[in-house]
């Protein structure tokens, strides 16, 4: 059977039983390889697929979703029954009727990755090699680098979303990704160095020709190196004192302090009981005025950014991709939306300040119901240019490469790691420093940011894995920055 | 779920197809799964969610390389499409070691904690429960948050060496979170038998530490310059015990943190590393948990002590970590398409003491932080297990043997290696089991104590 036609089927049974609203998303094929060489051996190489169909139903204003990986014509009628059933229980603690925003219907919709090599159809032999020869350049410039690690991954999928609504659209979307680590030990020390990413490298939605921008090869020898001199260098020293986040990490800062912060379903308290809440609820009349961040703190969320990993056509809701103003000079403007909680909030503000769903609503399959997810979410230039924010600094340091990160549960008070720590004193860079952190409270934070470089210190990262939901949802997030300093921050030693 | 007639039919004719293809090695892992649940905000029902899944993953190791394959889509064709990937993904230019090394294996269907009741729970019965719950929270002016799962799942596995075993199990796990003028408590519930959790009860004693702190919360940071740390005297409650024992567990007693000289157990095999008082050690077969009788490439279980009595005892390994660290799997395998995560174990056990949690509360006369459980903990340095993290959702200050006042949530950087040298009392065991589902549905848990643990370091709060 054709794919449209089991959705249609599917929507038609819902109807038939009587659902005030239903969507189906399908995916008839998913695909994902992943490749690790580890200290010159492969140690993982997967190949997988998936498939599966998920049913949203609205009835007399409550949800109920399911699911099911067998995409058989027979499965239709008792999923869409258990959706019932599901939405008929939950009625008996309705207190809010959902109701969904006005949303443009599209019909026959489609959407595809701009892909200029395909990933499944390069040869594994050229994959594994890629990683092994990197692997050997590690290997010959790390004295005491005792793990190298290679990965690459790629994902391809199809899916295709109708409504009752009329909305019938179909999606492709292809992500590739890969890097290099080395990790120097010595004694009880580890220290690693990793490019262009910790964990796993970098991810884009694209083709393999991002594979081979990222040229692993020319990094490895450096990346060994540097692995192999952090085993020699100090801790981190405790200091209340100037930072510059390279844009590997500040895209992680902006993930956890202002992404989560700005979802709308974690701010109406629906994320609870898992991600937590946000620091935003009780400042909800504040949207619109309230100063998140110093002037110079501009976000966009923006999921047509070509080659961002959170880049799309529509979300999960039929939704059309879109970019807009989060933050504007400072003051936070805009919230990551949904159909259901644009209704929700505007009845909590008295006014429609929302006109609409802005686009966010993503499944990490189909068998996971559609929650908020962060876009492209990215910090807009500045002016500065690289050597003035180190000429201009008299002390701080210059924080690369994440390692660990940790943020309470409203995203006020975060604690992050980073691979390495630049010294700057007196505008000069000075001594370099393993194992440090650096932690504070997110609008204290943003609103200590004096200087953000221009355009061309700009770099995109992908965040492959942001945990939400329950069941958890694993969803790819995409994240723009460039290097920019922060005052009076709290750095030290995470080994201590 | 697929049914262990089918499960055995599948396996059956999996191995057939790879035998034919003449590899070395072959091994299937098959789960399947029913899963539900129920998510409350806000007083009300605002999640109900389903899923019927399966997946099959097939590792084949073939002149010593390696390949791996999986799919949901279980027709011969697709099954067949899947064993051929993973042929193909060993025509590679690396090699492994050495062969895998499973020595001992798993015939037959091995019972798991199964009940038709769990299985059976429809979303009525949850809604109904929570109901209940949402009624008498907002009764006293409490807002309910809350998630109930239930489900039912299925592990089956074979390979070329004449392994082909099965269990099925349930799960029922229920956790809220009531929230007053100035906090929230949590508290969680779970067991195999829908039918054994005591409702009322649960209620009962999460309303009354919900109660217990009900006025405006300290700052323990208020006043202290930027960058001041302080260190207090802990008492854990299981949850919070649970995170850090996980942590522990997959940095430290995994095999391949070992062998990659990670572990903070390298080169410490027999040397004491904790206080006497701690003893920890996986055991699929503790009737306090959930059974897991053999792991996902089929060596049976058996109890493996990690630390016993504060002394480094073992590692975890699977048959491919065996091989390199020339010794024998220890049963602790994520089977195939995971084999590079290492080894890990999924039911932990920390032996308790004799000191309840309010004779724990009770017996601290100076200023002791009591933590709930934590939220976002993270590794900031895998070597010495130093952990981050925040604590959540009831967090006090207990002195003069009760509790004065509900505090701010605490950042803590402490490494568990060290504080597990100053745990001071240890209560009863019991189930923890609040587990974060982001795939396969696993008869996973941990049976701990609370613990009291003297000098904690805090570095910072979420403010007032």
């Amino acid at each position: 059977m054709d794919e449209k036609d089991f959705c249609e089927n599917v929507l038609q049974e819902a109807i038939t039983r009587g659902v005030d609203y239903a969507d189906v998303r399908m995916i008839p094929l998913a695909r994902t390889e992943d490749i690790t060489v580890k200290n010159g051996v492969v140690e993982n190489l997967e190949y997988s697929e998936s498939a599966g169909f998920g049913v949203r139903v609205l009835l007399n204003g409550v949800w109920g979703f399911a699911s099911s990986f067998r995409v058989e014509e027979k499965e239709i009628a008792s999923i869409i029954e258990m959706a019932i059933k599901i939405a008929n229980a939950g009625a008996i603690t309705r207190r809010r009727p959902v109701r969904l925003a006005a949303s443009i219907i599209w019909k026959d919709a489609r959407y595809v990755t701009p892909v200029k090599i395909d990933p499944f159809k390069v040869s594994l032999e050229e994959k594994v090699d890629l990683l092994v020869r990197a692997d050997e350049v590690m290997r010959k410039h790390g004295k005491k680098v005792k793990i190298r690690e290679g990965d690459l991954t790629f994902h391809h999928f199809r899916k295709i979303f109708l409504s009752t609504e009329g909305s019938s659209i179909t999606q492709e979307i292809t992500v590739s990704g890969g890097g290099i680590s080395a990790k120097a030990v010595e004694g009880d020390e580890i220290q690693q160095r990793s490019y262009p990413n910790s964990f796993r490298g970098n991810l884009a939605t694209c083709g393999y020709e991002f594979i081979e921008g990222m040229d692993l090869l020319a990094h490895a020898a450096r990346v060994a190196e540097e692995a192999d001199e952090l085993l020699t260098v100090p801790d981190c020293p405790e200091l209340d004192t100037s930072i510059i986040l390279m844009p590997s990490q500040l895209c992680l800062q902006i993930h956890e302090s202002i992404g989560h912060a700005i979802e709308l379903d974690r701010i109406l308290g629906t994320e609870i009981t898992y991600a937590g809440g946000s620091f935003l609820t009780p400042l909800l009349h504040q949207l619109g005025s309230y100063q998140f961040g110093s002037p110079l703190v501009n976000i966009t969320a923006d999921a047509t950014l070509p080659t961002g990993i959170g880049s799309f056509g529509f979300d999960d809701e039929g939704v059309e991709a879109q970019k807009f103003p989060v933050i504007r000079d400072g003051i936070l403007k805009n919230l990551l939306t949904s159909r259901e909680t644009v209704t929700e909030i505007n009845e909590l503000l008295g006014r429609d300040y929302f006109q609409s769903s802005n686009g966010t609503m993503r499944g990490s399959f189909t068998n996971r119901i559609p929650l908020i997810r962060m876009t492209n979410l990215y910090l807009e230039p500045g002016e500065s240019e690289f050597q003035d924010l180190i000429a201009s600094t008299d002390h701080g340091f210059i924080l690369d490469t994440n390692v660990s990160w940790s943020i309470d549960d409203l995203r006020k008070n975060f604690s992050f790691g980073v691979e390495t720590a630049r010294e700057i004193r007196n505008g000069r860079i000075g001594q370099l420093y393993k194992n440090a952190h650096y932690t504070g409270m997110t609008t204290s934070f943003w609103n200590s940011c004096d200087a953000v470089c221009n355009r061309n210190y700009s770099e995109i990262y992908g965040t492959p894995n942001c945990g939400k939901g329950q069941p958890g949802q694993v969803m790819m997030v995409g994240h723009a920055a460039p290097p920019a300093r922060f005052r009076n921050v709290k750095t030290g030693s995470r080994k201590k | 779920m697929i049914g262990e007639k089918h499960c055995y039919e599948i396996l059956k004719s999996a191995l057939k197809y790879a035998r034919s293809k003449n590899v070395d090695f072959v091994d299937f892992l098959l789960m399947s799964w029913d899963s539900s649940v129920t998510r409350v905000a806000n007083s009300q029902i605002h999640q109900n969610v389903s899923e019927t899944e399966a997946s099959l993953a097939v590792d084949i190791i073939h002149n010593l390389r390696i390949g791996s394959a999986s799919t949901s889509v279980l027709t011969d064709e697709s099954i067949r499409k899947t064993i051929d990937a993973a042929l193909e993904s060993t025509k590679h230019k690396a090699q492994l070691p050495g062969p895998l090394k499973l020595e001992e294996f798993t015939k037959g269907t091995k019972s798991g904690k199964f009940f038709d009741r769990t299985a059976g729970f429809s979303p009525h019965d949850r809604a109904g429960i929570i109901k209940e719950i949402i009624e008498r929270a907002s009764a006293l002016k409490l807002v309910t948050s809350a998630k109930f799962h239930t489900g039912a799942g299925e592990i089956a596995v074979a390979n070329s060496l004449q392994t082909m075993a099965y269990t099925c199990f349930t799960d029922a796990n229920l956790s809220v979170i009531l929230s007053g003028e100035h906090d929230s408590a949590y508290s969680s519930i779970a067991s195999a038998d829908a039918g054994d959790l005591n409702i009322d009860v649960f209620t009962d004693d999460l309303i009354a530490k919900c109660r217990r702190q009900n006025k405006i919360p300290l700052d323990l940071f208020a006043g202290k310059k930027a960058g001041e740390e302080i260190y207090y005297d802990v008492i854990l409650e299981p949850a919070a015990v649970a995170e850090w024992i996980d942590f522990l567990s997959f940095t430290g007693f995994n095999g391949l943190s070992y062998l990659e000289e990670e572990s903070f157990l390298c080169r410490k095999l027999g040397q004491r590393v904790m206080k006497e008082n701690v003893t920890i050690c996986d055991d699929g077969n503790n009737l306090m948990g959930y059974l897991l009788p053999f792991d996902f490439e089929g060596t049976p279980k058996s109890r493996i002590a990690f630390i016993e009595n504060g002394i480094a005892k073992n590692i975890a390994y699977d048959g491919l970590l065996a091989v390199k660290a020339e010794t024998r799997s220890t049963g602790h395998s994520l089977g195939a398409g995971q084999r590079h995560l290492g080894a890990v174990p999924f039911n932990l056990l920390m032996e308790g003491g004799d000191q309840s949690l309010d004779y724990m509360m009770a017996s601290s006369e100076e200023p002791t932080v009591y933590v709930t459980r934590f939220h976002y903990t993270n590794v900031a340095d895998t070597k010495n297990v130093v952990l981050t993290g925040m604590t959540k959702d009831g967090t006090f200050l207990v002195q003069g043997g009760e509790i004065v006042a509900p505090l701010v949530n605490l950042r803590y950087l402490q490494s568990v290696v060290d504080a597990f040298n100053r745990i001071e009392m240890l209560s009863d065991p019991v189930l923890v089991h609040d587990p974060d589902v982001y795939g396969a549905l696993i008869p996973s848990c941990s049976v701990v104590p609370a613990l009291k643990i003297h000098q904690v370091r805090f570095i910072g709060s979420t403010g007032t």
